[in-house]
């Protein structure tokens, strides 16, 4: 299982106009717009330009990670790692960012009034950390194949605290435990990383049945994506289960 | 097309230095800085805040036409210094502490003062004693916070806490946004009003401000 710091690159994890523009709620037909057209391209190569992508990752045992997953006791009350971490045979925690270059370009384009630049730029950075964490798992999918992946039909998805149940508090165990500081990834008190553009998690490898979310718990109503839903589609069909 | 209407139109479309000439030549001609302001500029806004709340055009469109406001509120400033001009009222935002996500608290500011109101931003990781603080000594109509983690929710009462400590509560209103917040929280914690976005942060401000 790949692990300590990774190296991401940067090819997998630059967004395409049409990503950042759907980020932004921009309907599809916008892209044709001149001027939002050359906005989003302008994010797309400044963040070619700044993007400073890294990674970290170890691989954990069922019994450390719920250490880390119960966290400071935050986590709602049922969530779908409950049932998906016991069916586990493997557990990767990791952390990526694109990196702080980018950060500082949004701010400083912002000060400028360059506010469209600037919030195009931001949609780009938020999508190219998604990708970085989408790498992560995708690496950890490749790797199932060279080992009997389709005798136990695995597949890999990946979860990160704040999201479906688990309490963003869960990254001060999570950041304990992998120390990405070692890679330019801190936590505030308030567990915040920086840089901004971070993504922290778990990529969980089990029987693909088990990604299967019923996306109805209690937290899934506040939810803006219900990417869980499509992140199983994708799986299923890539790997034609 | 008068000028007003063309300098309007111009910020519609997000010509900043088309908005700074025509902003320089209605200076130039002596026309009223509160027209200018008023039927030019803030008009113009008015406009775009329209288009975009009925899903006309985008996010884009609308940075890029404040963008074209500020080139001309830039050359307005001085004169309406000099004038005693006030704004329509004055309101302070930040990010909460602990927290230092911007986008949207920038982009309430941009809508705000765009509509006309006088924007004093504290920036990110703000203490609670600074927003309060701010709002007394400016004599602030509004208070804003924002907030995009959990954790950092509970800043946001000990604002408004902090605001009847100090005699503001009810006369300065507290306007809460992020992402994870909403009208229920806001409603609990005292705050005044939700709003998730910078539209409905104008109209809440400006239903705040004219209910005075």
């Amino acid at each position: 299982m790949i692990s300590g710091v990774i190296e991401i690159d940067i090819n997998l994890i630059t967004p395409t106009v049409a990503s950042i523009l759907t980020a932004q709620d921009i309907p599809e037909e916008r892209a044709a717009d001149q001027r939002t057209r050359h906005l989003a391209e302008q994010a797309v190569n400044l963040f070619s330009e700044l993007a400073v992508p890294a990674g970290i990752a170890a691989e954990t045992t069922k019994s450390d990670f719920s250490h880390i997953y119960d966290g400071d006791g935050g986590n709602a009350a049922a969530t779908p790692l409950d049932s998906i971490i016991p069916a586990a045979s493997r557990l990767l925690i990791f952390a990526v960012t694109v990196g702080q270059p980018i950060c500082d370009e949004i701010s400083a384009l912002f000060a400028r009034n360059d506010f469209a630049a600037g919030a195009m730029l931001d949609a780009a950075a938020s999508c190219g950390a998604d990708l970085a964490a989408d790498a992560m798992e995708q690496q950890c999918d490749d790797e199932l194949r060279s080992v009997n992946r389709m005798e136990n039909l695995s597949g890999a998805m990946r979860f990160s605290p704040g999201y479906c149940g688990w309490h963003v508090t869960g990254q001060r165990r999570l950041f304990a435990a992998l120390k990405p500081e070692r890679i330019g990834i801190s936590l505030n008190d308030s567990c915040l990383m920086r840089p901004l553009k971070s993504v922290s998690g778990v990529v969980v490898v089990a029987p693909h049945q088990v990604f299967d979310i019923d996306d109805t718990y209690p937290f899934c109503a506040d939810c803006r994506t219900h990417s869980c839903r499509d992140r199983f589609a994708t799986l299923i069909q890539k790997h034609d289960f | 097309m008068d000028i007003l209407q063309q300098l309007s139109e111009q910020l519609q479309k997000g010509n900043a230095e088309q908005v700074a000439a025509l902003t320089k030549e209605a200076i130039s001609t002596r026309l009223d800085t509160r027209a200018i302001l008023d039927d030019g500029l803030i008009a113009g806004m008015a406009v775009v805040g329209e288009r975009f709340k009925v899903h006309e055009i985008f996010l884009p469109d609308v940075l890029l036409a404040a963008r074209a406001m500020y080139a001309g509120l830039d050359l307005l400033k001085p004169l309406m210094i000099k004038e005693g001009i006030p704004t329509i009222g004055k309101v302070v935002i930040g990010t909460v502490r602990g927290d230092l996500h911007d986008i949207g608290k920038n982009l309430v500011g941009i809508m705000l003062k765009g509509a006309g109101f006088d924007v004093i931003d504290l920036g990110k990781d703000v203490p609670p004693e600074k927003f309060v603080d701010t709002a007394v000594s400016e004599e602030a109509d509004i208070i804003g916070l924002s907030a995009l983690l959990t954790t950092t929710m509970p800043v946001m009462q000990k604002v408004v806490d902090l605001a009847r400590e100090r005699g503001i509560y009810g006369r300065t209103r507290i306007i809460v946004g992020g992402a994870p917040l909403s009208a229920e929280y806001a409603r609990r914690i005292g705050a005044d009003a939700y709003c998730f976005d910078g539209i409905k942060a104008v109209e809440c401000v400006k239903g705040f401000v004219g209910t005075r």
